[in-house]
């Protein structure tokens, strides 16, 4: 717990060093046509003028209750927009995860037992694929392939106009759900609407399916490994020859073996997912967290890079958290 | 004579052949095992690693490593073809018929899993019928093996055991399964002295307190001696003489056997000796004696015919050109 919180408190200072030196926001957020007295002004309102030291203090006392600043450009609290944007953020990235477990995991595992199968070489090829492509090129490729190429019928009739529109954004136009969770298909399950939570699922598909197929080929082959290391262990030759079937085997002590090292990269994934996601939420105008910081970035607009900075570090620094409480839960090794 | 049920053997080994495909090509660590067990009686296997020990125990159990098949021979479990069993059959044979005890006691147990998890899991794919709870059962079998708190060592998990601990408790395991065959591969290798002395007399008297027969191999031609009644000698990939203990300790036929001899044959004074040449390597499939390079009674024989079998009864068994009766 003290090294997380030292963790954080890195974060914070490295974060705050460096989105300080990158120039003044005085600018972006006042225009440059405006007169020395009014600049000077405005770096008095926002502290610029008080030593680094101070104002870094000063930022982290906020932090400590809750306040992650204000934007400078749009005037709304970092908080409460970093409220609307994380869930969106957050939502893709589970389903993300979702998708990489129908297939990186069991494809990995089938490969783990049968190298050279042929699930083995399909799992394989996508993993080649997956990281050869980057991601906002194979969102675009999509778009355009299932969107805006359009069928082609026989002449005279010639080429269909396309017939749906892409599912840019979180949903086509209708109101969002009741805010329960900020995750849309789950909200609007609360609320009963299971047209909305369709459309919900319906515009998470593609971007899942992208950042899946990008950042899943390491689960893949992680889980590959550690099921092949399991299967050559002693203790399941030993098991076998004890009478045990194939089944038992491969439940009790191959995935039980196997496990952690795929645990604990699927939490590093998802860890990433929330800051590496930026160019999919791009190509897909999904309103997140990556593409919040982007804005920031291109308006010096300090805190809104900072705060999500430290989002990022504070799901990273709880998710390994909750993985060493579940490896812990497991492994009878690592409670002595 | 094909050696089968009709001489009451407990398991048989005919002629059995080992391939197995590596990526830098195949190799044969079996070439034509022959070898029996009868019930109740204790079987020794001596030879340099890579002899195929291992193996053989493996082929009796059909566990093959990646990439390895049977390739040839027969292996017969009472009068039954063990590889003709399906896979249903297979697994009751393993343990409940044959159960097998590893050489590294404690990578052979499942690091995750509680002792008394794994002793009672083998309970029951072995017993179909247990009158008690299966934790009474695993309490017993660790009382057989002399440990003092059963109750304690149950909720242990292996990295908590020390080597001699752990590997009680994989003779434990394997008795669990109430087999009538135990195979054990180097079961006393990575232990201390004192601890080895202790396992392999609670091996014993473990096994034939329960009328089981004892498969034991071993690199160690003593301690192959305390426990066998029958030695065979192995090199590469066969049993190049087989015999009851006395003759093959005091006077074995083949050359390699005498040579083996005279390695661990340590009279004071005397350093212990190695045998000149090269370990034979199993890439190749040797159709004459694999020993004759090494050997100093070669004849021209030997560079030109396959090797004969002398069966010479009493079951000893000799794969020699030189015959039973040179000097």
């Amino acid at each position: 717990m003290v090294i997380l919180a030292v963790v954080l408190l890195a974060v914070v200072m490295i974060g705050f060093t460096i989105t300080r030196s990158t120039g003044t926001p005085l600018y972006a957020s006042l225009g440059v046509a405006v007169s020395e007295a009014i600049i000077e002004q405005r770096a008095e309102e926002m502290g610029l003028n008080e030593p680094i030291v101070v104002q870094f203090w000063t930022y982290l006392t906020h932090l400590l209750q809750g306040d992650l600043g204000v934007s400078r450009i749009s005037r709304i609290p970092v908080a409460e927009d970093i409220a609307l944007k994380l869930p969106a953020t957050a939502e893709m990235v589970f389903f993300t995860l979702m998708v990489s477990f129908i297939w990186a995991i069991p494809l990995g595992v089938r490969a783990g037992l049968r190298p050279g199968g042929r699930l083995a070489k399909l799992g394989e090829g996508m993993a080649q694929f997956g990281v050869s492509v980057p991601a906002f090129w194979l969102g675009l490729l999509f778009i355009f392939l299932l969107y805006f190429l359009p069928p082609r019928l026989p002449e005279p009739l010639g080429p269909l106009p396309a017939l749906f529109p892409p599912p840019l954004g979180r949903l086509g136009g209708v109101d969002p759900p009741a805010m329960v969770t900020g995750f849309y298909t789950v909200d609007a399950l609360i609320a009963g609407d299971f047209r909305l939570a369709w459309e919900a699922l319906w515009h998470l598909i593609l971007p899942a399916v992208t950042l899946s197929l990008t950042s899943g080929p390491p689960l893949f082959r992680v889980t590959r490994t550690a099921v092949s290391e399991a299967m050559a262990s002693p203790f399941v030759e030993a098991a076998y020859s004890y009478g045990l079937g194939r089944r038992t085997v491969l439940i009790r002590d191959v995935l039980r073996n196997a496990s952690p090292p795929v645990l604990n990269l699927a939490a590093m994934t998802f860890g990433y997912l929330i800051g590496g996601g930026v160019l999919v939420e791009v190509v897909f105008s999904w309103p997140g967290i990556g593409s919040y910081a982007v804005w920031g970035m291109d308006n010096s607009d300090y805190d809104v890079v900072l705060a999500v900075v430290i989002i990022a570090a504070v799901i990273y620094v709880i998710l390994y958290f909750i993985v060493d409480l579940i490896q812990f839960a497991m492994d009878p090794r690592l409670r002595d | 004579m094909n050696a089968g049920p009709a001489n009451g053997a407990l398991l048989t080994l005919s002629g059995v052949e080992v391939t197995i495909n590596t990526l830098s090509g195949p190799v044969h660590p079996l070439q034509g095992v022959d070898l029996e067990v009868f019930p109740g009686e204790t079987v020794g296997l001596v030879g340099e690693s890579g002899c195929g020990k291992s193996m053989t125990l493996r082929s009796i159990l059909r566990l093959m490593p990646p990439g390895g098949a049977i390739t040839g021979g027969a292996v017969e479990w009472q009068d039954r073809s063990v590889l003709d069993l399906d896979t249903d059959e297979l697994q009751t044979y393993r343990g409940s018929d044959v159960a097998m005890i590893y050489q590294n006691p404690v990578t052979a147990l499942d690091p995750m899993l509680s002792v008394e998890r794994q002793i009672v899991d083998a309970f029951k794919a072995n017993r179909e019928v247990l009158d008690g709870a299966p934790e009474e059962f695993a309490r017993e079998a660790l009382r057989d093996l002399e440990f003092g708190n059963p109750d304690a060592i149950l909720k242990r998990y292996p990295h908590q055991l020390s080597g001699g601990m752990a590997q009680r408790v994989n003779i434990a395991l394997a008795l669990a399964c109430g087999p009538s065959l135990i195979l054990a591969d180097e079961p006393t290798t990575g232990l201390d002295m004192t601890t080895q002395v202790r396992v392999l007399d609670l091996l014993e008297q473990q096994v034939s307190a329960r009328n089981a027969a004892l498969l034991f191999i071993s690199h160690d031609l003593r301690a192959v001696a305390r426990v066998a009644r029958n030695i065979g000698i192995m090199y590469a990939g066969r049993v190049v003489e087989f015999g009851p203990r006395e003759r093959i300790l005091t006077e074995p036929s083949h050359p390699y056997a005498r040579a083996l001899l005279d390695c661990v044959d340590l009279r004071a004074g005397e350093r212990p000796r190695s045998i000149p040449g090269l370990v034979p390597r199993m890439t190749e499939v040797y159709q004459f004696c694999a020993f004759r390079d090494r050997c100093a009674y070669r004849m021209a024989v030997c560079d030109e015919e396959p090797l004969p079998v002398h069966d010479l009864g009493g079951r000893r068994r000799l794969l020699c050109h030189l015959g039973p009766d040179h000097d």
